[in-house]
C-alpha cells in the first residue's frame, strides 16, 4: 500500500466519522429541542376540552405558547425562540388549513460573518383515543427550490395536531446588541383554552415589556437558572374576534410590546438605542419624561453638521429661506437619486449613485440640519419626538425605536410650522405638512437652547387639522348624446394636505418628477448627470422618450381599471392630465383633470325614458351591514376630510327632469356630516355634494351617529333620475 | 396523472424577473419602420408587445449512447422585435425527470451574448403539492420599438415516449417558423397533425441523405401568439399542432424497441406500472368490514365505501417521475389518509375488492384532452378512477370528486371514453353522460313593492351538479363561517339584498336535492317619480356577462346547465304594467333561452328559462350567442314602468 493509499483511506475514514459525528450532533440537538417543548411529562396533556362548547367552531387551540431566550456565551449572544400550538381539528375547513405545513430546517447564517441560526421544525398528532403519533417529518417532506413541504399523513377531522417551530441564531458582538422588537395584539381567530407567553433572559439582559388594553400583566416565574429571570403572561380561555376596519390592533385590543437588550458595560448601555432600566435584571415598563431627556440630550447637535453660513441671505424673507432649504435637503436626500432610478428602469440596472455629502434620508441628520439652519437663522424651534398614532402616545412609551422626529418652529410672523422628517414622503414632503397619524398624538417636545442644544424636555401634542385642510374636490361635467349611448364625463380632481397621497398614487410618475426637476434636460446636466447617461446619450434619450410613452400608456389603462370599479360602469377613451404636482410652495395642492366616455353601466331604459344612475357620479361609498352595526371597537381614521363634489348634467334634448328632490340630503351630526342639494338651471343639473368626517378618533359610543353619515352617503349613491321623453 | 405541457399557460406565472447589463444595439431605421408597420398590424391585439420575426426550431430522434435509447434533441432559435414603445418578456423552457436543457442564452442582434441571470426552479402549480415539473427562465427589456434580440435554447428529451405534441404557437406572435421533424429511418413515428385549419402552415418532406433521415417540415406563417380567455377548452381543443407518436425504433445492434406503436402496448406499459404496485388490503381490512356491516344492500354497501373514500381522503398530488403514472400502494394512500387521483383510486379499487366486489382501476382523459385511446399515447389521459361492475353494470366512481353521489357523474368525465384493467388485456368503455335537466337549479320567487324596495321570498332548489358544486364549496368553508358564506353565496355582498329565515335542506346530504328559503327585502329597487313606478324585474341577471364581442375560442361551461326562473310579481292596487321588456326566444344548438312576461290578474308572471345542454358554446356558435346575448342584455337592462290608472 502506498502513502497516497494510506493518505486516502485516512481522509475517508476522518471525513465519515466526522459527518457521522455532525449528524449525530444534529440529532442530539434536534432531540435536546423536542425533549424541551414536548416534554415527557406534559402538563399540556391535562388540559380539557369541553366539545360541546366548541361544537360550531372550527378548530380549538388547546394550548399555545410563545417562548423567546436571550443569552450570551463569550462574545455571542443568542435568542432561542419558538412556537408552539396544539389545536384540535373540527371540520374540513381546519383540516385542509392543518393538513399541510411549510417550514424552514437546519443551519443558515442571517450575517455572513457575524451570525449563524438553526430551525426546527416538530409535529405530531394525538387521535381521539389519546394515541400520539408522532410523525416522521423527514419521511414525509418534499423539498422544492429550498422550501420544504410536509403533508400531515393520517390526519382526520377530530385530531389534534400538535407542533412546533423552533428557532436559535446567535451573533458576536464586542459592544452590545439591541434585538428585535416584538409588537403584537393577542387577538385570534380560533377560540384559545390557554396561552403563556413567556421571556427567559439572563440577568445581565436589559428587557423592557408591556402588557396593553387588558392583556394580562407580566409575571415572574421560578427559573431554574440562578443566572436568569423568567417572566410570562397567561391567558385562558381567550374567545376570537374578527378583524375589523378603522381599528388601529395595538390600541383596541389587549397586546403587548417587548424588547431587550444586551450592554455589556454602563458607556455601551448609554448608546444603546432604547430606553434601558437604570439595573441589569428588572423590567422596564414605562419612560419618565426625563429618562427620555437624558436619551436624546446629546443628539441633534447642529454643530455635527456643517453648511453655509448664511443659506440664501440676499433672500430677505426667512420663511422663503426655510422653505428652499427643506427643499434642497429633499433633493440632496431623495431626488438626486431619482435620475438611478429612472435609468434602472430604462436599461435594467442602477449604477453608482452618488454619495452626497450628508445623508438627509436619515431622519437625525435632517432635524440636526434643520437646527444648524435655525439657529444660524436665530428661530426658536423645538424637536418633537412622537410615535405613529396606531403605536400609542407618550403614556405607553416604552420602545425608542418607535419615536419619529418632527422640528417644530416658530416663526418670526408668530406662525408655527412643522418640518416632518423626508422619509415620510421623500419626493413630495413639503414644510407644514404633517403625516395624517401624527395628528392628535401626545409627544415630547426637547427644547432647545439659542446654540442649538437639547436644554429641557416638555410633554407636548401634536396639532389636528380640520376637514378642510383635507379636501378632496371634484368638479364633474355629464354631457349625454340624444341616443343615450355615449355620456361624457369630464372632470378635475384636486386634492389638499393628507388627501394628496391617496389622489396621486396611480395618476403621477417618477417619470413627471424626473422631467419636473429637469433633470432629462440635457444642456443642464451636471458632469454626474452625464455620467449616468453614459456616453451613448442619443441611445439613452430614446430609450427615455420610450420609456415614458409606455409609462403614460400604462397609467391611461390603470387609472381606466379604476374608474371602472369606483363608478362600476364600463368606459373607453380614457385620457388625463396632471395640472398640479403639489411639490412646491407655490403649488401644493395637487390637481389632475380626466376625461372618458361611458358605455354603459350609469342609465337604466324605462320604456321611452331613461334612469340615471346619477348618484353612483359620487363613487362607490361604504355599506354598513347589520353585522357592521354591532361594531364594539372604536373607530380610528387618519386625518378629518372634507369631500366637494361638484355635479354637472346637461340634459339631453326633448327630456325633463324627474325625481331631483332625492338628491337632496342632509345629515351633520359630531362625527360627520353628509350633504346634498340638487337644483336645475335651464338644461343643466346641477349637484352638489359635501362629506365630511371630523375626528381622527371617535369612541365607539358614536358609532351609531357615524352610520348614519355613512349610510346617508350610501343611500345618496342608489339615487336616480328620470329623464322623461 | 403526468402534468401536461401547458408552457404558454404557465408562462404568465413568471412574473418577476431578473436584469443584468445588456449588450445594446439599437434599431436602425429599417427596423423602426418595420416595427411601426408591425404595431399596426397587431393594433388590435393590446397584449402583443413583442413578435417573433424568425424562428427556427428542430426535433431530432438519435440513439444515445449513453442513455442506451433512442432520445430526442430539440433545439430552437428566435428572432425578437419588439413593436411597442418599450417591453418587458420572459422566454422559458419548461423540463422535467424526463428531459434536460441542455443550452439557454439570449443574444443581441449582432449575436453577443447577454450574460443576465437565468432562474431554474420548479413551476408552481396550484393544484398540485409536488411535482417534477421545472422551468428555466430568464427577463429582459426592449427599451425602444424596433429594438431586437435573439432566444436560443436546446433541449434533450431523454425517452421518446414523453414526447407526445408540439405546440405551432408561441407567447409571441409569429412571422414565420420552420418547424422540422428529423425522423431516421431506424425510427417508426407517426406525425398526426391537429388544428392545423384556419392556419398558414405548409408541410414539406425530404430525405437527408447525409443524417439518413427523412425530413418533415412545416413552415408556418402569420401565426397568433396564444391567447388566454376565461372559461377555455384544453389547449389541445384549440392551437395547432403535431401529435408525436413513437411507435417504435431499432437499436444499434438491430434490436426492435416497441414504444407505443398501438393502444395495446400503452395499456402494456401501464399494466407493467400497476403489476410492480405490492398491495396489502390487509391494512384497511377492518375498515371495509366496519363501513359494510350495516348496509343490508349491495349498493349500500359501496355507497358506504366510496362516500368514505371521498370524505377522508385528501387529494394531495405528488407527480414526480414515474409516480406521475404508478399509483401509490392502496395501503399507503389508507394509512396517509391522503392520495392523488391515482393513489385514491387505487384505494377505492382495493376497498371494493376486499368487499367482494368487482371493481377495477381505470385510466381517463379528462374533458380538458381532445383525444381518446385511438391514439397510443400518453397525451390521451390525465386522470385515474375506478370502475366498479355490479350485476353486469359499470358504475365509475371518482374519488376525487367530493360529494357526488354513486351513479353520478362529474362532468369532466361525463362522455369521456375509459380503459379499465383486465388482466393483461383492457377494456374501453365511456362514461355515461347527464343531460341538462340532471343539474336543473330551479329559482321561485314572490315578489311586491312596499315603499322604495321590493320584497318578497325565494326557494331555489338545486339538482346534479349544481348541488354538488354548492355542497363542494359549502363543506369546505370553516363552521363559525358558514352561516355567513351562505348568506354571502344568496346575497353576492350585496348590501341592498337583505335575507331572512334562511332555511336549507339537509347540506351535509349528497344524494338528495338541495334546497334553499328565503325572505328578502331588496332596497332602493324601485323608482317612484309621481304616478310612475320603475322596478327591475330580474334580480339574477343570469348570464348577464357573457358578451363575446371579442371571444375568440369556444366557451365552456362548468357543466351543463338548466336555469328556471320564475318569479309572481305583485301589481299594486291602483296600477297597471304599461311597460315591459320584450321576451326573448332562442334555440340554438348551445343554448337556449326562453324568457316571457305575462300579466295574471293582479300579477305579473315572469318566467325564464336557459339551458345550455352541451356545457359548451363552440365556436361556430359564439355569433348566434352574441346576438342572443344582445336581447338579454337589453332585457336586464329595461324597467318594468306601471302607472297609476
Amino acid at each position: 500500500m502506498n502513502t497516497k493509499k494510506v493518505f486516502s483511506i485516512f481522509l475517508i475514514l476522518f471525513l465519515g466519522l466526522g459527518m457521522t459525528s455532525q449528524a449525530q450532533l444534529k440529532k442530539k440537538k434536534a432531540d435536546e429541542v423536542k425533549r424541551m417543548i414536548w416534554k415527557p411529562r406534559d402538563p399540556v396533556d391535562k388540559l380539557k376540552i369541553d366539545d360541546s362548547q366548541y361544537k360550531d367552531e372550527s378548530a380549538v387551540i388547546i394550548y399555545q405558547k410563545s417562548y423567546y431566550k436571550y443569552r450570551k456565551r463569550n462574545k455571542y449572544v443568542y435568542t432561542e425562540n419558538y412556537f408552539r400550538r396544539r389545536i384540535k381539528i373540527l371540520d374540513q375547513a381546519s383540516l385542509d388549513e392543518y393538513s399541510n405545513f411549510k417550514y424552514n430546517e437546519g443551519k443558515y447564517y442571517p450575517d455572513k460573518y457575524r451570525a449563524k441560526g438553526v430551525n426546527y421544525f416538530n409535529i405530531k398528532i394525538i387521535k381521539p383515543n389519546k394515541k400520539v403519533i408522532k410523525i416522521d417529518v423527514k419521511k414525509n417532506t418534499v423539498k422544492e427550490d429550498g422550501k420544504k413541504k410536509l403533508a400531515i399523513p393520517n390526519l382526520e377531522i377530530g385530531d389534534i395536531v400538535d407542533y412546533y417551530y423552533y428557532n436559535y441564531e446567535s451573533f458576536k458582538t464586542l459592544y452590545g446588541y439591541r434585538f428585535r422588537k416584538v409588537m403584537s395584539s393577542l387577538k385570534t381567530t380560533y377560540p384559545i383554552i390557554k396561552q403563556d407567553l413567556i421571556v427567559d433572559l439572563h440577568k445581565t439582559f436589559y428587557f423592557d415589556f408591556a402588557s396593553l388594553n387588558g392583556a394580562p400583566e407580566l409575571k415572574k416565574w421560578r427559573s431554574n437558572d440562578k443566572d436568569s429571570n423568567v417572566y410570562a403572561i397567561s391567558m385562558e380561555n381567550v374567545k376570537p374576534r374578527e378583524a375589523k376596519s378603522r381599528v388601529y390592533p395595538l390600541l383596541a385590543y389587549p397586546s403587548i410590546k417587548f424588547q431587550v437588550y444586551f450592554a455589556p458595560n454602563s458607556k455601551l448601555r448609554r448608546n444603546m438605542y432604547g430606553f434601558l432600566a437604570k439595573e441589569k435584571g428588572v423590567v422596564k415598563k414605562s419612560v419618565s419624561k426625563n429618562e427620555v431627556l437624558e436619551s436624546f440630550k446629546d443628539d441633534f447637535k447642529p454643530g455635527k453638521i456643517s453648511g453655509k453660513k448664511r443659506f440664501h441671505k440676499e433672500i430677505k424673507s426667512f420663511k422663503k429661506r426655510l422653505e428652499l432649504y427643506y427643499e434642497r435637503m429633499r433633493y440632496s436626500g431623495y431626488t438626486v437619486y431619482l435620475p438611478y432610478y429612472v435609468h434602472k428602469k430604462i436599461k435594467g440596472f442602477m449604477g453608482k449613485a452618488p454619495l452626497t455629502f450628508t445623508d438627509y434620508s436619515n431622519d437625525y441628520n435632517f432635524h440636526s440640519a434643520l437646527n444648524n439652519f435655525l439657529v444660524k437663522e436665530k428661530i426658536k424651534h423645538d424637536i418633537l419626538l412622537v410615535k405613529y398614532r396606531p403605536n400609542g402616545g407618550n403614556k405607553d412609551l416604552l420602545l425608542k425605536e418607535n419615536l419619529q422626529f418632527v422640528t417644530k418652529s416658530y416663526l418670526p410672523n408668530g406662525e408655527v410650522m412643522y418640518l416632518q422628517s423626508l422619509s415620510e414622503d421623500p419626493l413630495f414632503a413639503l414644510p407644514g405638512e404633517l403625516e395624517a397619524l401624527f395628528e392628535g398624538n401626545t409627544a415630547y417636545a426637547l427644547k432647545l437652547d439659542a446654540k442649538g442644544r437639547v436644554s429641557s424636555i416638555e410633554e407636548t401634542k401634536l396639532p389636528i387639522s380640520k376637514p378642510e385642510d383635507n379636501v378632496v374636490e371634484k368638479n364633474t361635467n355629464i354631457d349625454i348624446n340624444d341616443k343615450f349611448d355615449k355620456i361624457m364625463l369630464s372632470q378635475t380632481i384636486n386634492a389638499t394636505g393628507n388627501r394628496k397621497a391617496d389622489i396621486r398614487s396611480g395618476v403621477i410618475s417618477l417619470f413627471d418628477i424626473y422631467m419636473d426637476d429637469k433633470i432629462a434636460n440635457t444642456k443642464n446636466k451636471s458632469k454626474k448627470h452625464k455620467k449616468i447617461i453614459g456616453r451613448r446619450k442619443k441611445s439613452f434619450l430614446n430609450a427615455l422618450k420610450a420609456a415614458i410613452a409606455q409609462d403614460r400608456k400604462d397609467r391611461l389603462d390603470n387609472l381606466k381599471d379604476y374608474n371602472e370599479e369606483t363608478y362600476k360602469v364600463k368606459i373607453e377613451d380614457y385620457d388625463f392630465g396632471i395640472d398640479k404636482k403639489g411639490r412646491t410652495l407655490d403649488e401644493r395642492d395637487f390637481q389632475y383633470h380626466e376625461s372618458f366616455t361611458i358605455k354603459e353601466g350609469l342609465t337604466k331604459k324605462a320604456g321611452r325614458n331613461v334612469l340615471l344612475l346619477a348618484g353612483k357620479l359620487i363613487g362607490r361609498q361604504m355599506h354598513i351591514d347589520e353585522k357592521d352595526m354591532k361594531r364594539t371597537e372604536d373607530i380610528y381614521r387618519g386625518s378629518p376630510t372634507l369631500t366637494k363634489y361638484t355635479i354637472n348634467i346637461t340634459i339631453p334634448n326633448a327630456y325633463t327632469v324627474k325625481g331631483l328632490s332625492k338628491f337632496n340630503k342632509s345629515v351633520k351630526n359630531e362625527t360627520g356630516s353628509f350633504v346634498s342639494t340638487a337644483k336645475q338651471e335651464g338644461n343643466k343639473i346641477i349637484i352638489h355634494v359635501e362629506e365630511a368626517y371630523f375626528h381622527i378618533f371617535d369612541p365607539n359610543a358614536n358609532w351609531k351617529k357615524m352610520v348614519e353619515v355613512l349610510q346617508t352617503s350610501y343611500q345618496f349613491t342608489q339615487e336616480k333620475l328620470l329623464l322623461k321623453k | 396523472m403526468k402534468l401536461i405541457k401547458q408552457s404558454f399557460t404557465l408562462l404568465a406565472l413568471l412574473v418577476s424577473f431578473y436584469m443584468s447589463a445588456q449588450v445594446r444595439v439599437d434599431p436602425t431605421p429599417e427596423e423602426k419602420t418595420r416595427a411601426k408597420n408591425l404595431a399596426k398590424k397587431y393594433k388590435n391585439d393590446k397584449d402583443v408587445e413583442v413578435v417573433i420575426l424568425k424562428a427556427n426550431e428542430t426535433f431530432e430522434f438519435k440513439y444515445d449512447r449513453k442513455y442506451k435509447k433512442m432520445i430526442v434533441l430539440q433545439s430552437s432559435k428566435e428572432e425578437l422585435m419588439n413593436i411597442k414603445d418599450r417591453a418587458h418578456i420572459a422566454k422559458a423552457v419548461f423540463y422535467d425527470s424526463n428531459s434536460t436543457v441542455t443550452k439557454f442564452k439570449v443574444l443581441s442582434k449582432i449575436n453577443r451574448t447577454l450574460h443576465q441571470k437565468v432562474f431554474d426552479e420548479y413551476v408552481k402549480v396550484n393544484d398540485l403539492f409536488y411535482h417534477d415539473q421545472r422551468v428555466k427562465y430568464t427577463g429582459f427589456k426592449f427599451p425602444m420599438q424596433g429594438y431586437k434580440f435573439k432566444f436560443e435554447f436546446e433541449k434533450k428529451i431523454t425517452d421518446p415516449k414523453y414526447f407526445t405534441s408540439v405546440y405551432f404557437i408561441k407567447s409571441q406572435p409569429i412571422i414565420k417558423n420552420t418547424i422540422k421533424f428529423v425522423i431516421p429511418k431506424t425510427v417508426d413515428v407517426s406525425l398526426k397533425e391537429m388544428n392545423f385549419e384556419g392556419y398558414d402552415i405548409k408541410k414539406k418532406k425530404y430525405y437527408n441523405a447525409k443524417e439518413k433521415a427523412t425530413v418533415y417540415e412545416y413552415t408556418l406563417k402569420n401565426m397568433p401568439a396564444n391567447y388566454r380567455e376565461n372559461h377555455m377548452q384544453g389547449p389541445s381543443y384549440i392551437y395547432p399542432h403535431i401529435l408525436v407518436l413513437t411507435n417504435s425504433y431499432i437499436d444499434k445492434k438491430k434490436v426492435k424497441h416497441t414504444v407505443f406503436a398501438k393502444t395495446d402496448d400503452l395499456y402494456k406499459w401501464y399494466h407493467s406500472l400497476i403489476k410492480k404496485l405490492k398491495e396489502k388490503p390487509a391494512d384497511y381490512a377492518a375498515k371495509v368490514k366496519e363501513l359494510t356491516k350495516a348496509a343490508k344492500t349491495d349498493e349500500g354497501k359501496i355507497k358506504n365505501i366510496f362516500y368514505w373514500v371521498q370524505d377522508n381522503i385528501r387529494y394531495i398530488a405528488f407527480e414526480d417521475g414515474l409516480a406521475g403514472f404508478k399509483p401509490d400502494e392502496s395501503q399507503n394512500v389508507y394509512n396517509k389518509r391522503y392520495g392523488d387521483c391515482k393513489g385514491m383510486a387505487n384505494l377505492l379499487t382495493g376497498m371494493l375488492k376486499k368487499a367482494g366486489y368487482d371493481a377495477r382501476r381505470t385510466w381517463i382523459g379528462t374533458r380538458r384532452i381532445a383525444y381518446d385511446y385511438s391514439t397510443p399515447s400518453l397525451a390521451v389521459d390525465n386522470h385515474m378512477i375506478c370502475t366498479l361492475f355490479l350485476n353486469g353494470k359499470p358504475y365509475y366512481l371518482d374519488a376525487t370528486e367530493s360529494y357526488v353521489p354513486f351513479g353520478e357523474y362529474a362532468e369532466r368525465i361525463q362522455g369521456r371514453q375509459v380503459m379499465i384493467e383486465d388482466g393483461e388485456k383492457y377494456m374501453l368503455k365511456k362514461v355515461p353522460t347527464h343531460d341538462a335537466k340532471h343539474n336543473l337549479k330551479v329559482y321561485t320567487r314572490t315578489m311586491k313593492i312596499e315603499g322604495d324596495n321590493l320584497t318578497g321570498h325565494v326557494k331555489e332548489v338545486y339538482k346534479g351538479q349544481s348541488r354538488t358544486s354548492f355542497l363542494q364549496g359549502y363543506n369546505h368553508i370553516k363552521s363559525n363561517k358558514k352561516k355567513d358564506a351562505l348568506k354571502y353565496y344568496l346575497d353576492g355582498g350585496d348590501g341592498n339584498y337583505l335575507l331572512t329565515n334562511i332555511k336549507t335542506s339537509d347540506i351535509s346530504n349528497r344524494e338528495q336535492d338541495l334546497s334553499i328559503d328565503y325572505d328578502f327585502v331588496l332596497k332602493n329597487a324601485v323608482s317612484s317619480f309621481d304616478d310612475e313606478i320603475y322596478i327591475d324585474i330580474d334580480y339574477d341577471k343570469d348570464f348577464g356577462g357573457l358578451d363575446f364581442e371579442k371571444r375568440k375560442t369556444a366557451y365552456q361551461l362548468y357543466s351543463k346547465t338548466d336555469i328556471e326562473s320564475t318569479t309572481s310579481f305583485e301589481i299594486p292596487s291602483g296600477y297597471k304594467v304599461t311597460d315591459m321588456p320584450e321576451g326573448i326566444s332562442v334555440n340554438n344548438e348551445d343554448f337556449k333561452i326562453n324568457i316571457s312576461f305575462k300579466v295574471q290578474g293582479n300579477r305579473l308572471i315572469y318566467h325564464k328559462k336557459m339551458v345550455f345542454p352541451n356545457a359548451l358554446i363552440h365556436k361556430k356558435n359564439l355569433q348566434e350567442w352574441q346576438k342572443a346575448y344582445k336581447e338579454l342584455d337589453n332585457l336586464y337592462k329595461t324597467q318594468l314602468t306601471l302607472i297609476k290608472k
